[in-house]
């Protein structure tokens, strides 16, 4: 799937990804994302790759994302396209969550509330 | 075998009541004299006299100097009564109503002709007047009933409109008729109320189920369907509050144009959100009433839809449920769906085609509503 | 066609034009589609386009999304909230089955064992060593333990080493348990898992009159029996195979099942060992994995085979098990069948290792030959590693409540449920998946492990994608697939 408008507005520095010594450094623009999110997608990605999170200001975030030895630079970027895709679903969870969460409860609190079972015969 | 429930086939002999009345058809002359007030001698070979105390005398032949108030001769379209049989008789119109059979395989008791949808394929239309009386007629009627009956059914219209008056109803069958099974047709709305649903359940009726219709996994279709805003809700909850107090209740699912589409969509619904429900009946359309007005609309031939009538009724099926097919022919059914297939048309309105009697499978097969001259399937064929 | 008055067209009974979003979670399922399910276990998969258009509350209400969205109940609109109390519904009966717990218990009546199996779990003993049988007082403990399960299903299952070399407990804890059942009435069962290699008459007889089953080991073909399962003596095979038959002629087809044990020389073989359960007249077969306990481990057999070995081992069978099925012979797989009931069915499968919260001491409780008590098969085989942070404790020494409510297990269920989990919470497959806190102590440390690493979750992902793609696919294999619910 190709990066979209959004994840290519959200890159600070240079435009391209430089591979360097087996990692690779950019800047993510926390006006865009947000922190969790940023946390949560990292976790998800440890098997593929240690990324390491720099100190976050309000409108920039450094990462280096560091690759097994041995990691060709086309699996590297590869695995960036992947974090920046992800990051955008784990976004869109987070927004579902938030919008979500009160219906949950209610829903949790209906379903264990003092009501008749209904038993099937 | 086809019969006319109500005639105005009666030619009065005497003097005639001023209004209706019931009664049960007796064919013994010589029943016992006190217990003649609620019986109706039917009489098949002329009597020198008329024994009194019955209450009237319905003769299938002429008779001079009958001498008996309420002496009628029966128009041969009503010689198919039998001892047993409860009628109303109705002077005034020189009419009979035969309100219910002895030997029939489907008795059904028209409590209401209100209701609060107003579905498009309605085969009994409603219409708004009050009418308590048939209650009232209904509880007279039921002490005359055979206790070997095996089944009665309580249609309408919508009989819980009637409220505890059907509540009243459920208990009186309970105690006159203990062991005949009670089916209650209803479209489940007023059950939203959780109180009635409660006195309905608390009457603790030995063999009742509530056979309650619903038309799509969405309410938007369902709500289109029956004519009416908030509809599905209203029944979705009725069916629930049903089956928390342990009430039987049957799902029914009438099949034509704005139906079938979402059969499977809805079979998966019910085995999600409704898997406790006791038998679901996937109907085929009968073309009467508001059928019948809106045909051109509803109709399509059922050897158009069987591939989504057999999807629906094995996803029912493999979940555990109870399923039957109503109303359809082993012809135009695909075969996968014949052990669901059952003989579900009134003996009263049933009929069969002339290329039926060559069929094969004829007395396996449900054969047609009387109403289907109106429009056959193309896949109506005998099977060899 | 539109109806004439008095009747209305569809234009009256429009839902609302905007609708609300009930709590689902989403993830990617292949290149075109996202997977989006709720916590009840209902589905719908989207492109990301609609996905994203409908978090956006940009679905038009005539869509085929907004209807199969509205349908499972993934939203709703104002004027129909019956869909609420229907969801709290199915919230209720799906929570409702963790009430009745510890449905299955594993008395291991033995350690004495005839055969070497390679990857035996167990640290068998050789036959002669009389101390490695369970007691006729331990016995009886364990059956009382057992009957304080709330659950009205109980299964005991008699392992070992092999369990006939002491028929004579499996008897009395057969007649037993079912003296103390007349009380209890509940829905009781019992299971033998043997070799078959001691399967008398005698033992025969009494399986039959008292409706026990057994279930053996067939690994595959003949060569590959004989190479895993060796018997002292040999013909292991031949043994398994002449007993299968005397079983099923004396008990009947439903009262004979067999299991496989997947090693490194089973991966490439599996179109082979299937075609040797329809040869010996199956009707089921589990692919299982192979487990990082006991002898497996230590003989460094997980070295040589990976998890993604293991996943083309299982599409590959599974494409064989259709293809029969196809051709007329009814042949079910155990593992999909179990997905499937997660799928489908309103409460769910009460398989020990998928369970959340897990299976363990809620699913299964295992009594040991000499007395200890864990909360699992596992459990158990991690003991015999050196690590027992699964025994729940001794049947001498601790009573119900001390064991149900010990902090060590109440704790581990808690933090394994993957409702809490990092990853798993987030996870689309969440509804079908479950906690394997052993495994993940063994394998990474603890009980929750980080899944990112965890063979157990690549192994539930990729199964579970590939059964929701068949099901989507092809209606005739969903119909074959359903069947097997």
């Amino acid at each position: 799937m190709p990066i979209d408008e959004h994840v290519k507005s959200g890159i600070n520095g240079s435009e391209l990804l430089k591979f360097r010594d087996g990692s690779v450094r950019l800047e993510v623009d926390m006006r865009c994302y947000r922190l969790s999110a940023v946390q949560k997608v990292a976790y998800k990605l440890a098997e593929k790759c240690t990324v390491v999170l720099g100190g976050v200001d309000v409108t920039s975030l450094p990462i280096t994302f560091l690759f097994p030895p041995a990691t060709s630079e086309a699996v590297a970027l590869d695995v960036i396209r992947l974090f920046f895709q992800d990051l955008l679903d784990q976004e869109l969870r987070e927004q579902i969550a938030e919008e979500t969460r009160p219906l949950r409860a209610l829903l949790l609190a209906h379903a264990f509330s003092k009501t008749n079972l209904i038993r099937r015969e | 075998m086809l019969i006319k429930l109500s005639a105005r086939g009666l030619r009065p002999l005497s003097e005639v009541s001023p209004s209706s009345f019931v009664g049960r058809i007796c064919e013994q002359p010589e029943h016992p004299s006190t217990e003649r007030a609620t019986e109706i001698l039917l009489v098949k070979e002329p009597l020198a006299m008329l024994p009194d105390g019955f209450r009237g005398y319905l003769l299938h032949h002429e008779m001079r100097d009958a001498g008996r108030r309420d002496s009628y001769v029966l128009a041969p379209e009503l010689t198919y009564l039998a001892h047993g049989d409860v009628v109303r008789v109705e002077p005034t119109r020189r009419g009979l109503t035969t309100l219910y059979r002895r030997t029939s395989n489907s008795n059904s008791f028209l409590l209401t002709e209100r209701c609060d949808n107003f579905c498009v394929m309605c085969s009994q239309p409603p219409r708004p007047d009050d009418d308590l009386w048939r209650v009232h007629e209904w509880m007279k009627v039921i002490p005359l009933i055979s206790p070997d009956t095996t089944e009665i059914v309580f249609s309408g219209g919508e009989p819980a409109l009637l409220g505890d008056h059907l509540v009243q109803l459920l208990d009186t069958m309970k105690r006159v008729l203990p062991r005949t099974a009670l089916h209650v047709l209803s479209n489940g709305r007023r059950f939203s109320d959780a109180a009635f649903a409660r006195s309905l359940a608390e009457v603790h009726h030995p063999d009742l189920m509530i056979g309650i219709p619903l038309y799509s996994d969405l309410a938007e279709e369902h709500d289109y369907v029956v004519q009416a805003n908030g509809a599905y809700d209203e029944t979705v909850r009725g069916i629930l509050n049903l089956k928390r107090r342990g009430v039987r209740v049957e799902l029914r699912f009438v099949i034509h144009r704005d139906t079938y589409a979402r059969l499977a969509a809805f079979a998966e619904f019910v085995t999600r959100n409704l898997l406790f429900v006791d038998h679901v009946a996937l109907m085929g359309l009968e073309m009467t009433g508001f059928a019948k007005t809106n045909l051109d609309a509803l109709w399509i031939d059922p050897i158009e839809y069987q591939p989504q009538l057999v999807e629906a009724a094995w996803i029912l099926h493999r979940a555990g449920l109870n399923v039957s097919v109503y109303n359809h022919q082993l012809c135009v059914l695909s075969s996968e769906l014949h052990q669901f297939a059952r003989k579900s048309i009134s003996d009263w309105k049933n009929l069969y085609f002339d290329e039926c009697a060559a069929c094969r499978l004829k007395d396996d097969c449900g054969g047609f509503f009387a109403s289907s001259t109106v429009r056959r399937s193309s896949g109506i064929a005998a099977i060899s | 066609m539109t109806l004439d008055a008095p009747f209305h067209d569809r234009t009256e009974y429009l839902p609302a034009a905007s609708y609300r979003l009930l709590p689902f979670r989403f993830g990617r399922f292949d290149d075109h589609r996202y997977l989006l399910t709720n916590d009840v276990g209902e589905y719908v998969l989207l492109s990301r386009n609609d996905l994203v258009a409908f978090v956006e509350h940009r679905l038009d209400r005539g869509d085929g999304a907004y209807r199969a969205l509205k349908s499972r109940h993934f939203l709703f609109d104002e004027r129909s909230r019956v869909a609420l109390d229907l969801l709290a519904l199915k919230y209720r009966t799906r929570a409702e089955g963790v009430a009745s717990f510890t449905g299955l218990h594993i008395f291991v009546v033995t350690l004495r064992c005839d055969h070497s199996c390679h990857y035996c779990q167990v640290s068998r003993q050789t036959e002669d060593r009389l101390h490695f049988d369970m007691t006729p007082a331990h016995a009886d403990a364990a059956l009382e333990l057992t009957f304080r399960s709330p659950s009205k299903r109980i299964k005991i299952e008699f392992q070992g080493g092999e369990p006939l070399l002491n028929f004579d407990l499996i008897r009395h804890v057969v007649e037993r348990g079912k003296e103390i059942n007349r009380t209890h009435r509940r829905d009781l069962r019992f299971v033998i898992a043997s070799n078959l290699s001691r399967l008398s008459d005698e033992v025969l007889s009494f399986c039959r009159t008292n409706g026990v089953y057994l279930s053996t080991s067939l690994d595959g073909p003949e060569d590959l029996h004989e190479a895993q399962r060796p018997l002292r003596g040999g013909h292991s095979y031949r043994t398994t195979t002449d007993n299968i038959r005397r079983a099923r002629e004396a008990l009947g087809p439903g009262f004979i099942s067999a299991l496989m044990t997947t090693t490194p020389a089973s991966l490439m073989r599996v179109e082979e060992i299937i075609d040797e359960y329809v040869r010996q007249g199956f009707h089921s077969i589990f692919l299982r994995n192979l487990s990082p306990y006991g002898f497996a481990a230590r003989t460094n057999l997980l070295r040589r085979c990976t998890i993604e070995d293991w996943i083309e081992f299982y599409k590959r069978g599974l494409a064989r098990i259709l293809k029969i099925n196809a051709g007329g012979y009814p042949l079910r797989e155990e593992f999909t069948s179990i997905l499937l009931q997660k799928l489908f069915s309103p409460t769910g499968s009460n398989y020990v290792d998928l369970q959340s919260p897990a299976g363990i001491g809620i699913g299964a409780i295992v009594y040991n030959y000499d007395g200890s008590i864990y909360a699992s098969d596992e459990g158990r085989m991690l003991a015999e590693m050196g690590d027992a942070s699964f025994r729940l404790g001794h049947l001498d020494s601790d009573n119900y409540e001390k064991m149900m409510t010990s902090e060590s297990l109440l704790s581990v269920l808690d933090k394994s449920m993957p409702e809490g989990a990092p990853m798993c919470n987030d996870c689309p497959f969440l509804p079908y998946c479950g906690a394997d806190p052993v495994f993940h102590r063994v394998t990474q440390g603890d009980p929750v492990g980080h899944k990112a690493f965890s063979d157990f979750c690549k192994k539930q992902m990729a199964t579970l994608r590939y059964v929701i793609g068949l099901l989507e696919s092809d209606a005739g294999v969903r119909g074959t697939l359903l069947q097997w619910i």
